[in-house]
């Protein structure tokens, strides 16, 4: 079995610690208990990978967008630039948990319980306006908690409109991780003992035992002279495949020993058959939209860059006409630039409250040379796991070009991750989402 | 347009006219009474009212009555008038001597303007005459509009007949667009987020100021439809009675106001009367409304949906321009020690709004809405009986009855009120599914000090940074800004929301919003205590009236060696989606009359156990309950256990108490929101003395309850009644209607060191309070209950609970649960006048834990925890022979047993681990009555 997508289970030593953005000082209780962020875990690969001492490392120069920020061939400072992850999901037993879908609001099932509703009311109207419908709960109203994760039969139950499995696929979070309260004590640096002032609180992460983190990861790099990415980095990180290596993984030095794993298939669930117009897109990893400003003005935030802001038109193209063939870049680039996009418009969506995304940087430079300082990165909001967007394709052939563009195993079986939809840090694991068709809420 | 708006209002106070107050007293001459009321206001043609705003009102309030040679009842018949929510009655009192006693008490007191705006003739007709008449003669709070069905007054029927009067498409309208739906609308608008938003604070004025913005948000949109429309509109919350309305229809109508020759604006005296700027000062209004409005505004003949689009964005601009005085505050004072970026200030403001609004049709009949094809209903979820998910049962029950019962009207579209409201709500939630917000940025990340994030919800980037020493920061606040010294702490970052929180009382409230209060005012009347001096019961320990001497003081201050634990308390009603949804309506028999009773008895009886319909005037009702419980008792109620309200809004109560009062005063704030008889006794003592030494005496009584389910203020209480009042009086003459006992609380109490970060000590309640209303399977108390939290200052954490009272019937009682029984009594027994040892609890327990990992082969066999029993007594009688134990009385030592039994359905771990925590909980609530171990 030849794969370059590795599975990494990371089982932590002890507490661990994912900080949000409020200060842990004086009264200002530090709060680290929160499931972590794609981009937290995928920075403790990277480390781990820089840590490794790989030697045989392809090193680029720094771009964006496509475009070289350093003329100088001489600045390569910049490694693992193909390392790619998705997640954590946590892992029960051998089995790895997904987030709930939001439309899927009923305890113990995953039966979809909210659908956008058919046609207005004559009559009455919404602070959504015209063009996006709301989408009604067809289920009792019910305030009891939900069990916010799902193994994957029952995701895939959920993506299939087949029938629920029992109750042992729904897992709280209690199950999962618990919060744990700690007073520490300020260190004075230099004599590495109590610094006779400061005493702080905080909450940590406490996994359950038995329970894991799961990470997709790959990173397969050309090397320092090749031309061909055959180089399995993360291979090479975490060589004792079926043992364990130790990585730090989140604040206060806190590690986690990986073990890695292959599988033909990744055991993520794969996009139902479309079958008709209608594609539901649920995101089982949160994503980041940002504001645009330019050529294509674009709000971001809930609605992905990929929807024209004014239309709720999809504007991606097909992803079957967009593989390259033998082609240059260049004419690859502008064939499919010229593609008309997939014909399917934003009908309905239900967006949880959006989650902050930030975290500390140290400085650096921005490989033009400027500096960039270090400190607090600033706030992005993204669109939280669980998050499900309705579309309404021109045709079922459209229909099923859109979920091949949308889903993250795009047009191979589950054995690949081929599109992150977010528009940043998609790399990191921001914008995994999973199709699957939907009913209206109709009389 | 401004002609039609004219007619607007003189065709809402003619509605409002068309039934006199006294109209129960004799059904027979209402009419003339009502014509003799209306005369002086010379109606004319075009001033009409439209019968069909009547009927709708009718229809929607009460049932499809049979003619009334068939049923009907004399107000004489009525012994009492139903509670809307069941489980009470208020005593009807002595009848009146002839109709025309109570029609003397309606043209005495109704308020009648000489000027000629039709406008603030009708608001205040609204607005005072049910009060002018209940002061005057008591029995007019609860005259019923239809003595068969006594569950709403009189005063209800008159508004929401006025409010669909306002709603109803006028004949220019109709004539002008032949082919518009011009059918009423229902609006339900909500805005958000609430408890983020809240939570994240530092000070007890930040969580006060942050609920008080989204209350009074809110009062601004609700202000607008109240001027535009009128305040009969809004269905949910009652606008009556509600300061904040009061106060936005102060300058436009009431300031212009006289009757009698005195200025109505003297009356409301929001400054010169502390305690009612207390009361403006309290945020009490929910962050959702329903408004009946018409499909074109009268004011501008917008459609709804404009209307509804405009709300928003006077709500955005409203927010906008508080932010503002906020922003040019802190430029007007530059210093070393602030630094302020207002671009990315600005940018914030912008995002810091959800509002989301739905609009729906009232249906012209009810086949569209109900049995008809395609009927609206169809659309609901199943019904489920189990999660109390009913809708259709009313209606159901109310056309089957129909079959049977001839009406004597055809039934109206309204009559579905419920219906119509359950569909709204379910159509708003699925519109606010999604919630859109734009990106914050656009591209990569960019990293920097300028980037650091906000203390309390480390979200918002910081938007003003606080530097310098601390001594020289509290000088530049209280001298430089006017404010309390310890209104910015070094090194703190602030993000819009949190800087808007943390002055806009200050550069808004004070700085001419409230006319004439002056900032110090408004410190006086909602001083915010420290923990520390809470936690040593001096809830006035920093003196506001004292210039020199600013709220607020660090709690580090204060050096004495008093009790260093504090509690916060929150407070939140029960199920209250499921009252506004009509799930846990009464039964009808529960409403109806006797008479009415024995009718349905004898042609339906199944019509009796139907759940009652949810109407306008039941909606008004059960605001109007949580406003009285929020407005009258809630601010008493904790400062007479030496408290501090942080806010009351509705059914959901936060304070700050000493440790060792916060369960009692949990006790009497259930009293107070079911209307106890017992809430005389339970909360006692008003504030006395003066400065930092003022204090609760501990023993004056401040309500009177001689009925379930309603309350009255004592004239000790310090309300404002008769010739005091100036203008409108507080319920001293007369009853209030609180939620009753029917309804029932949860409260969650954490009790910490005074050191504890507040907005951890709040959250804690709330988690508290969640555990409190959680299902006993999953390891809560399932609501009705009280949940302990003390967190000690060791790291130890000690939870504990138990439900309030017994159970009859699935319904609450007024009798308290075992638990509640034995801590109050161990507590008090803990104490220096009790007979217990301090040390009895610890020494209990010890002989207790042993017991804990007893074997499953000893807990499974039979005779087990039968014998437990008498062991639990054997230990207690063990320890109550040693030095260490005490003495106790015989009965306190049943209560052990009580407890104990009480208990059973647990498994045993569980069972004895909550007997321990009592203990535990107990000893350490009782520590400061004990110098010793304070």
């Amino acid at each position: 079995m030849i794969t370059t997508h590795h599975l990494l289970s990371l089982s932590p030593t002890d507490v661990l610690f994912f900080r949000d953005g409020r200060p842990m000082e004086g009264s200002s209780s530090g709060h680290g208990a929160a499931w972590p962020l794609p981009n937290v875990l995928s920075s403790a690969i990277h480390h781990a990978l820089r840590r490794a001492d790989l030697g045989d490392v392809h090193q680029h120069r720094p771009a964006r967008n496509g475009k070289l920020l350093c003329q100088d061939t001489s600045t390569r400072d910049r490694e693992f630039g193909s390392l790619k992850m998705a997640g954590p999901f946590p892992i029960v037993a051998g089995k790895w948990l997904f987030p709930r879908p939001a439309d899927a609001g009923e305890g113990k099932t995953s039966i979809t319980t909210h659908r956008p509703l058919d046609a207005g009311i004559r009559g009455a109207s919404s602070s959504l306006g015209a063009k996006l419908r709301p989408v009604v709960n067809t289920r009792p109203p019910s305030k009891e908690p939900v069990e916010p994760w799902l193994s994957v039969a029952a995701y895939e139950a959920y993506l299939n409109d087949s029938p629920s499995p029992d109750s042992e696929h729904f897992f709280k979070d209690g199950q999962i991780f618990a919060a744990e309260h700690n007073i520490g004590i300020g260190i004075d640096p230099e004599t590495e003992s109590q610094d006779g002032e400061r005493f702080y609180s905080a909450s940590y992460l406490r996994l359950r035992p038995g329970i894991q983190l799961g990470l997709v990861g790959q990173c397969m790099d050309k090397g320092r002279q090749g031309n061909v990415a055959n180089l399995d980095l993360l291979k090479q990180t975490f060589p004792n495949s079926g043992q364990e290596t130790r990585i730090l993984a989140g604040g206060q030095q806190r590690t986690c020993t990986v073990k890695r794993d292959n599988r033909e298939t990744l055991p993520l669930p794969l996009g139902a058959a479309i079958y008709d117009t209608r594609v539901r897109w649920t995101l089982l990893t949160p994503a980041i939209f940002p504001r645009l400003e330019g050529t294509h003005n674009h709000p971001g935030g809930w609605l992905p860059s990929w929807i024209d802001p004014s239309t709720l038109q999809v504007q991606l193209k097909d992803p079957q006409a967009s593989v390259r063939g033998n082609e240059s870049r260049e004419s690859w680039r502008k064939r499919v630039a010229d593609l008309p996009p997939i014909d399917a418009t934003l009908v309905a969506s239900v967006i949880p409250r959006a989650i902050p995304v930030t975290g500390w940087a140290l400085s650096d430079s921005d490989g033009a040379g400027n500096p960039m300082p270090g400190g607090a990165r600033a706030t992005h909001l993204a669109v939280p796991a669980g998050a499900v967007y309705y579309f309404e394709a021109a045709s079922q052939q459209e229909a099923v070009k859109l979920a091949s563009a949308l889903n993250w195993h795009g047009l191979s079986n589950g054995s690949e991750i081929q599109n992150r939809r977010s528009s940043l840090m998609g790399e990191k694991g921001f914008g995994l989402g999973v199709c699957s068709n939907w009913k209206s809420h109709t009389i | 347009m401004i002609q039609n708006h004219t007619f607007h209002w003189r065709r809402k106070l003619h509605a409002f006219l068309h039934d006199s107050p006294d109209k129960a007293s004799g059904i027979a001459g209402h009419e003339s009474r009502a014509a003799m009321l209306k005369a002086l206001d010379q109606f004319g043609t075009d001033e009409f009212f439209d019968k069909q705003a009547d009927w709708s009102a009718s229809a929607a309030d009460r049932l499809p009555f049979p003619h009334h040679s068939k049923l009907s009842v004399k107000l004489t018949d009525l012994p009492s008038f139903n509670h809307p929510l069941g489980g009470a009655t208020l005593p009807k009192g002595k009848d009146f001597a002839s109709e025309d006693e109570a029609f003397s008490v309606s043209q005495k007191t109704r308020p009648f303007l000489f000027s000629g705006d039709a406008r603030a003739s009708f608001i205040c007709a609204w607005r005072f005459w049910r009060n002018w008449a209940s002061d005057s003669d008591p029995r007019f709070t609860s005259l019923p509009a239809d003595t068969r069905i006594p569950d709403h007054s009189i005063w209800h029927h008159m508004g929401v007949t006025s409010a669909f009067q306002g709603a109803l498409p006028t004949p220019e309208q109709k004539q002008a667009r032949p082919n518009e739906d011009l059918r009423p609308r229902l609006l339900l608008f909500s805005i958000g987020p609430v408890q983020d938003f809240i939570a994240a604070a530092r000070s007890t004025r930040d969580l006060w100021s942050g609920s008080y913005l989204l209350s009074y948000l809110v009062s601004t949109a609700l202000a607008t439809i109240a001027k535009d429309v009128g305040p009969d509109q809004v269905m949910f919350p009652n606008l009556l009675d509600q300061p904040l309305i009061d106060h936005h229809l102060y300058e436009e109508i009431y300031s212009t106001v006289k009757f009698d020759g005195n200025p109505v604006s003297q009356g409301f005296g929001f400054t010169s009367d502390p305690q009612k700027l207390q009361k403006l000062l309290t945020p009490s209004l929910p962050n959702r409304f329903l408004a009946l409005l018409p499909a074109r505004l009268p004011h501008d003949d917008s459609t709804v949906e404009d209307y509804a689009a405009s709300l928003v964005e006077d709500l955005k601009d409203q927010l906008s321009d508080i932010a503002s005085s906020v922003a040019r505050f802190v430029e007007d004072h530059p210093s070393k020690f602030l630094s302020f970026r207002r671009d990315t200030f600005n940018e914030q403001v912008e995002k810091l709004l959800e509002v989301h609004w739905q609009t729906l049709p009232i249906p012209n009949s009810l086949d569209e809405l109900i049995g008809g094809e395609g009927a609206l209903e169809k659309l609901l979820p199943p019904e489920n009986e189990e999660s109390g998910y009913t809708p259709r049962k009313a209606i159901q029950a109310i056309l089957d009855m129909v079959k049977k019962c001839q009406p004597q009207y055809p039934v109206n579209s309204t009559t579905g009120w419920g219906l119509l409201n359950a569909l709204i709500a379910w159509l708003h939630d699925g519109a606010k599914a999604q919630r859109p917000f734009d990106a914050w940025r656009q591209g990569r990340w960019h990293s920097g000090k300028d980037f650091n994030k906000d203390t309390l919800n480390g979200k918002e980037e910081a938007v003003l940074r606080v530097e310098g020493q601390t001594d020289a920061l509290k000088k530049f606040c209280s001298s430089s800004l006017q404010m309390s010294k310890s209104t910015f702490k070094p090194g703190e970052l602030l993000g819009a929301s949190t800087l808007i929180k943390r002055l806009w009382h200050h550069t808004w409230l004070a700085n001419g919003e409230v006319p004439g209060a002056t900032a110090k005012q408004i410190r006086k009347a909602m001083p915010m205590p420290n923990t520390r001096s809470i936690a040593a019961g001096e809830p006035f320990a920093q003196d506001p009236s004292d210039d020199s001497c600013f709220d607020e003081v660090d709690a580090d201050e204060i050096k004495d060696t008093k009790e260093k634990y504090f509690a916060i308390l929150a407070l939140d009603g029960d199920q209250m989606g499921k009252w506004i949804s009509g799930s846990k309506s009464p039964m009808v028999r529960h409403c109806l009359a006797p008479k009415a009773v024995e009718f349905y008895q004898t042609e339906h009886p199944d019509f009796l156990n139907a759940p009652r319909a949810v109407t306008p005037s039941w909606h008004l009702q059960f605001s109007e309950a949580l406003g009285n419980f929020s407005l009258h008792a809630a601010q008493r109620i904790v400062e007479a256990f030496n408290g501090r309200l942080i806010y009351a809004g509705g059914d959901d109560v936060l304070a700050m108490l000493p440790a060792t009062e916060v369960l009692a005063c949990a006790r009497a704030l259930r009293a107070a929101f079911r209307g106890e008889k017992a809430l005389s006794d339970l909360a006692l003592g008003k504030l006395t003395g003066t400065g930092t030494k003022r204090c609760s005496d501990r023993r004056t009584r401040l309500f009177n309850s001689p009925h379930e389910g309603y309350l009255q203020l004592l004239p000790d209480s310090g309300a404002a009644f008769g010739d005091q009042a100036k203008l409108l009086s507080d319920p001293v003459k007369f009853p209030a209607i609180v939620p009753g006992p029917a309804a029932d609380v949860s409260v969650g109490i954490a009790i910490a060191h005074f050191k504890a970060p507040l907005q951890d000590v709040v959250k804690a309640a709330q988690n508290a309070e969640k555990r409190a209303k959680r299902g006993i399977e999953d390891g809560g108390f399932g609501r009705g209950a009280v949940a302990v939290s003390l967190y000690k200052r060791s790291g130890e954490i000690l939870e504990w609970g138990c439900s309030w009272g017994l159970k009859q019937h699935d319904l609450p009682t007024s009798q308290d649960s075992a638990g509640y029984t034995l801590l109050h009594t161990l507590i008090a027994q803990l104490g220096p006048k009790g007979g217990l040892n301090s040390r009895f609890p610890h020494k209990f327990e010890a002989l207790l834990t042993p017991y804990l990992p007893t074997s499953q082969t000893i807990k499974n066999h039979a005779s087990f925890e039968q014998s437990f029993d008498s062991i639990l007594l054997l230990e207690l009688e063990h320890c109550l022979s040693r030095n260490e134990g005490g003495k106790l009385p015989p009965e306190v030592r049943e209560q052990f047993i009580h407890y104990w039994q009480e208990l059973s359905g647990l498994d045993f771990k569980t069972r004895l681990t909550r007997f321990i925590n009592l203990l535990r909980t107990a000893a350490w609530m009782s520590r400061s009555s004990n110098p010793a171990q304070a």
